[in-house]
């Protein structure tokens, strides 16, 4: 899966847990919510549920860019929303533990980042700042009534989220370089049997004119210094299978011969010339 | 003597037939496996056989041959003649043949002659001969 593909995927499991999270909320703070909360709420569905619809065709999947857009687009109405629902519960609870869906969705985000450090890294500040931002404002009166360890609670939270965050861009970069060698190693067998299919396929002309060579040795002193030119070209093109011949180990065989072998033996017997059956 | 010769590069077998020749050894010539047992009795009886291991896509091997005269309790000596590479399956193959030596195109002229006239060197023995 490239770079793009992985991009896609993660904007379409921002988009559902955008629609289930939000669905869920609805139900779960009902109870304090007001139309405020409700119409962000709506907005919030409204978004995933158009980002879905954005990411169902086959050009969304061609670049990275598009899914990263909306997958930072879908996390907007859900801050605001994490924000309501904090300030709702501060308002109603006479205890609460503060900055729960922006814990939740910071380690979520970390999981499910795409590839590239600041799509990822920017979501997670994106919740850890705002839960930050709505720490120094809130009232002295619900900071009291607010369980203890904040701010450090989210802030360990948001560092836990960018070492989950550093792994998953780790497993990106890996996936990457093993894809990058796969190809690589693919491309050298390749030429490595093309190369093999031609050096053999070279050797019977060469073994031919070498037994011409052969023949015209008869002790004329001009047709001597032709047959050893041409002895000193033999010996040159031999040398070529010494060149060649490393590149044996990268071939990996298929049974009787290689599929490149084949198709140049095929070429070769189209060009060959017509079988005799000779007594000398 | 008489030498059977199966390649299916027709230049290479008559260049050879003609420098074999010279050496006073008859030579019969195919280019296939059927050719060559077209050549029935008198190939059986001849001194030695030169096979090609890879006569061409589709086609019986020169292994195939090989089995084909082995069957046909031939006594001669058997050198196969390969330019593919010993990591070939069918060279491979070839080369755990008790029977047989493994010879590489391209030969030295005088070193391959030597080999089939069977001079300077022992019977078959499943030997890799290379240039």
């Amino acid at each position: 899966m490239d770079d793009a593909a992985e991009a896609h995927r993660a904007a379409v499991v921002a988009a559902v847990l955008g629609v289930v999270g939000t669905g869920i909320s609805v139900f779960g703070f009902w109870s304090i919510s007001g139309p405020q909360l409700r119409a962000v709420q709506a907005v919030g569905i409204l978004t995933s549920s158009g980002a879905l619809w954005a990411l169902r065709g086959r050009w969304a999947r061609r670049s990275q860019a598009r899914p990263n857009v909306l997958f930072l687009l879908v996390l907007l109405p859900t801050v605001v929303m994490a924000w309501m629902v904090d300030e709702a519960r501060a308002t109603h609870s006479a205890y609460w533990v503060p900055y729960e869906p922006n814990k939740l969705s910071v380690l979520t985000l970390a999981i499910i980042a795409p590839p590239g450090w600041p799509i990822g890294m920017l979501a997670i500040l994106l919740f850890v700042g705002s839960a930050l931002l709505h720490h120094l404002m809130l009232a002295a009166t619900l900071r009291a009534r607010m369980s203890a360890g904040e701010p450090f609670g989210i802030i360990a939270y948001g560092v836990f989220a960018l070492v989950v965050l550093g792994f998953k861009q780790r497993g990106y970069a890996l996936r990457g370089e093993l894809e990058h060698e796969r190809a690589e190693k693919v491309a050298l067998e390749r030429v490595a049997r093309v190369s093999m299919a031609l050096r053999d396929l070279a050797n019977t002309p060469i073994q031919t004119l070498e037994l011409v060579r052969q023949r015209l040795l008869t002790g004329d002193p001009q047709l001597t210094l032709q047959t050893e030119r041409m002895g000193r070209a033999l010996e040159r093109l031999r040398r070529l299978n010494d060149i060649l011949a490393p590149y044996q180990s990268a071939v990996v065989w298929d049974g009787e011969g290689t599929t490149v072998e084949r198709e140049i033996l095929s070429a070769k017997a189209r060009v060959s010339a017509p079988s005799s059956r000779r007594q000398f | 003597m008489t030498a059977a010769l199966l390649d299916d590069d027709t230049d290479l077998l008559e260049i050879l037939a003609e420098l074999l020749q010279e050496r006073d050894c008859r030579c019969l010539l195919a280019r296939s496996l059927d050719e060559l047992k077209a050549f029935g009795p008198e190939v059986l009886a001849a001194d030695v056989a030169v096979l090609d291991i890879n006569l061409g896509a589709g086609q019986p091997s020169g292994i195939d041959a090989y089995d084909w005269l082995l069957s046909q309790n031939f006594t001669g000596r058997l050198l196969f003649l390969t330019g593919h590479a010993h990591a070939h399956p069918l060279v491979a193959r070839a080369e755990r043949l008790n029977r047989a030596t493994v010879l590489d195109k391209p030969l030295d002229g005088g070193v391959l002659l030597d080999r089939i006239m069977g001079l300077g060197v022992g019977s078959t023995d499943g030997s890799h001969v290379a240039p």
